[in-house]
Parts: C-alpha cells; sequence; structure tokens
C-alpha cells in the first residue's frame, strides 16, 4: 500500500460531527454503514474497520450473535 | 461447473528457485564423511542405505539433514499432493528438478520425483513419451537464471528436470520416487504442480495425510485432502462445520462456502488469517463462530498454513 490517502477509507479517529440540524445517526463511537448480505442491504453498526489482504472489512456483531466481519463497502 | 485452482510446491533439500542447486550427500563409502549432506537449503534430502548394522545411523540422519530409508524400492510415494474422494480434479502442470548422483540413461538409471496421477498409468510419466528430460545444464529462461545467465555443470551429481502441462483427469495425485531399486543412493529435488478441482466449500485444516487414525479418514473422505492444507473441497459448508466441530473441537480451522463467500472461523479470529489467504480465497465475510480459547491453537494453525505456503514463494534472492 503506499502512502497516499484512499478515498474510501473510513475516517480515523471518529470522523467528523454530522451538522448542526440533523440528529447524530448513532450513538457516539459507533457509525452505522450498509453492506450488502446477499441479495439485500443492510445497515449494521461498526465496531472496527480492519485490513486484510487487499481488502478491508468492517466488524459488527451480527443478528445471529457472532462476530462478523464484511468487506467494506466502497 | 466452476473448477479452482490448486498449487504447491514441496522441497526436498533443495530449493525452488535456488541458482546453484549442488545439493549433495556423499556415497562414497570409502570417504571419511560417508553419509554427510552438504549444500541442503529446504526440507531434506533422501538417502536410501540398507545396511543398519555397518551403518546405524549416517550423520545426515543426525544432523536432520536428510531422511533415510532402510529398504529399497523401485518406486517410492513419498507424499500424496491431493486426494478427493468422489470429486473430480485435473492435474494441469508439474515440473521436477531431482538430484541425484548417477546420470542418465534411457531406462532412467537417475532417481527422479515424479507426481502421477491416480487412476492412470504411469507409462506416460515414467519414461520420455511426452516430456523433456535433461542433465544439468539447461536452458529454461524463465525459472533457471543461472543456466541461462551463466551455464554451469555442477560438480556432484546430475540434475534432471522434467515439466509436463496438460489435463488428466484424476481423483488423487501421489509425488514417487522413481529409485530403481538403487541401494547406498542420495537424492534431493523440487517438485511444482498446478492442478485444478471442483469449486466447492474448503475445509482449512492442516492435515497429515499418513496418520491412519479414524478423524483423518473420515474427512479426508469426506472433504478431499491435499497437502497445502487449504485446497480441501467438501460438498456443503455447513456439513462441514458441524462434522469438524464434532472431530476436531479442539483445533483451529476454517471453512470458506463458496455459494456465499462467508468464512466460518472457529478458535480463531482474522488476526490469525494470513493475508495471502485472504488474497487466495477472497471472502466477503468472516464469521468468528468460537474465539480461539487458547492463542496457542490459532497459532499453530496460522504457523502451519504458512509454513506450507511458504513452499508456493520465490526465495527471496530471486524476487
Amino acid at each position: 500500500m503506499s502512502g497516499r490517502a484512499q478515498p474510501n477509507q473510513p475516517p480515523q479517529g471518529g470522523g467528523s460531527p454530522p451538522p448542526a440540524n440533523q440528529p447524530p445517526a448513532s450513538p457516539p463511537g459507533k457509525r452505522k454503514v450498509r453492506i450488502r448480505k446477499g441479495k439485500r442491504w443492510v445497515e449494521v453498526e461498526v465496531d472496527d474497520v480492519i485490513q486484510k489482504g487487499r481488502f478491508k472489512y468492517v466488524k459488527f456483531t451480527d443478528d445471529d450473535g457472532f462476530e462478523t466481519y464484511w468487506v467494506y463497502p466502497e | 461447473m466452476p473448477f479452482a485452482s490448486g498449487q504447491v510446491a514441496i522441497y526436498y533439500g533443495t530449493y525452488g528457485g535456488t541458482r546453484s542447486p549442488n545439493t549433495y550427500c556423499v556415497h562414497d563409502t570409502s570417504r571419511s564423511d560417508y553419509g554427510k549432506c552438504y549444500g541442503i537449503e529446504s526440507g531434506k534430502a533422501y538417502f536410501v542405505q540398507t545396511d543398519t548394522t555397518t551403518y546405524p545411523t549416517l550423520p545426515c540422519e543426525a544432523e536432520g539433514k536428510c531422511t533415510r530409508f532402510t529398504s529399497t524400492a523401485s518406486t517410492r510415494t513419498l507424499t500424496t499432493i491431493f486426494s478427493y474422494t468422489g470429486k473430480q480434479a485435473i492435474l494441469q502442470y508439474f515440473q521436477t528438478r531431482s538430484h541425484s548422483p548417477y546420470g542418465l540413461d534411457p531406462n532412467i538409471g537417475q532417481v527422479i520425483l515424479v507426481p502421477i496421477p491416480s487412476p492412470t498409468s504411469s507409462i506416460w510419466f515414467i519414461g520420455t513419451h511426452n516430456y523433456e528430460i535433461s542433465t544439468w545444464p539447461v536452458y529454461e529462461p524463465v525459472l533457471n537464471y543461472k543456466a541461462y545467465l551463466n551455464p554451469y555443470t555442477i560438480s556432484v551429481g546430475n540434475v534432471s528436470i522434467i515439466r509436463w502441462s496438460g489435463s488428466m483427469f484424476c481423483s488423487s495425485l501421489p509425488l514417487i520416487a522413481a529409485e530403481a531399486n538403487y541401494n547406498n543412493v542420495w537424492y534431493a529435488g523440487v517438485t511444482s504442480v498446478v492442478w485444478a478441482y471442483e469449486a466447492s466449500p474448503l475445509a482449512l485444516i492442516p492435515l497429515d495425510y499418513e496418520r491412519e487414525y479414524i478423524p483423518y479418514q473420515e474427512i479426508r473422505n469426506a472433504f478431499g485432502y491435499s497437502i497445502n492444507g487449504v485446497d480441501q473441497p467438501g460438498w456443503n459448508a455447513d456439513d462441514i462445520i458441524n462434522t469438524l466441530r464434532e472431530l476436531f473441537p479442539d483445533r483451529a480451522w476454517a471453512v470458506l462456502d463458496d455459494r456465499t463467500y462467508a468464512l466460518y472461523l472457529y478458535n480463531l479470529t482474522p488476526d490469525y488469517v494470513p493475508d495471502w489467504l485472504v488474497d487466495k480465497l477472497n471472502p466477503i465475510g468472516m464469521k468468528v463462530l468460537q474465539p480461539p480459547s487458547d492463542s496457542s491453537i490459532a497459532k499453530a494453525w496460522m504457523d502451519e498454513l504458512n509454513r506450507r505456503n511458504a513452499y508456493n514463494q520465490l526465495p527471496s534472492e530471486v524476487i
């Protein structure tokens, strides 16, 4: 990987605050992203983002209770 | 039906990209260093010496540089590269480089390593029917920089290179050493194989094919076996998971569901999944079925996969 900033990287350190006229989308420290599982898009609360190989994964707890990692939506 | 690729390189005393394949052992019994092996780069060479009275232990055995056989053989199975009961596989390519003390003759006077697909006849793979066999130096502009840039002749023994490419359907692939019943002979070599198999859920658990106790037999029969621990196809991801839970509750393993491309981790977390494995399998998601109760279990899985995968890497000086 080069040191150049990646356009689709999640913001580090929590990111920018939401605009003042909108309520926060999720509790502090928990961002929500939409991931594609099978044929549908679902919204999940992100615990972490990790890099494995050439892929980036979001970490969350799935409906089945398992710790789950899913390809970060580009 | 889509297919997936498997690949492995296996080193017996010499290295895949070595520029000076001077691996050799001393088989002249009059020499004081009889039974020693020099220039061992990766893995161990082989030494056939049936006289255990005069030579209870060879120096190369004691030094961990050779594996000794105390009986002669016409052909000997060194290992099984893959074995897929009920799955189709296609051998597509292999290259072997064998190094032994004797010269070539039309009847294979040299010990050679060769994968022989099963079921098939060895006549297509041992002999000179459909591949080239040559003594060193060999003009090999792609793989052998030394021969290309600076041809040389090794000082001891002979090297042969066998390359075969085609397509041969088979269910298993043992790696054979054609020893021609020689006694007091050593050999070293490297074998690289590429094959295809029906795309399928994979059981990612490095197994030892020769350990014959029941769980290994069951899983080999149900899921298939490959020496790299990765290309082990099965029928159904849920069944593989359930069976592995029963057979190996205390080991680390992973299962790739090839329909959803989810990688299920047991006694593992993504921290222990090597990057090269992710790049090979391209999982869309990973699920931790059970985090490691003991990190040493997860590390053992990672280390063993890395060890086997290291065979597929070129040595650093070549890159």
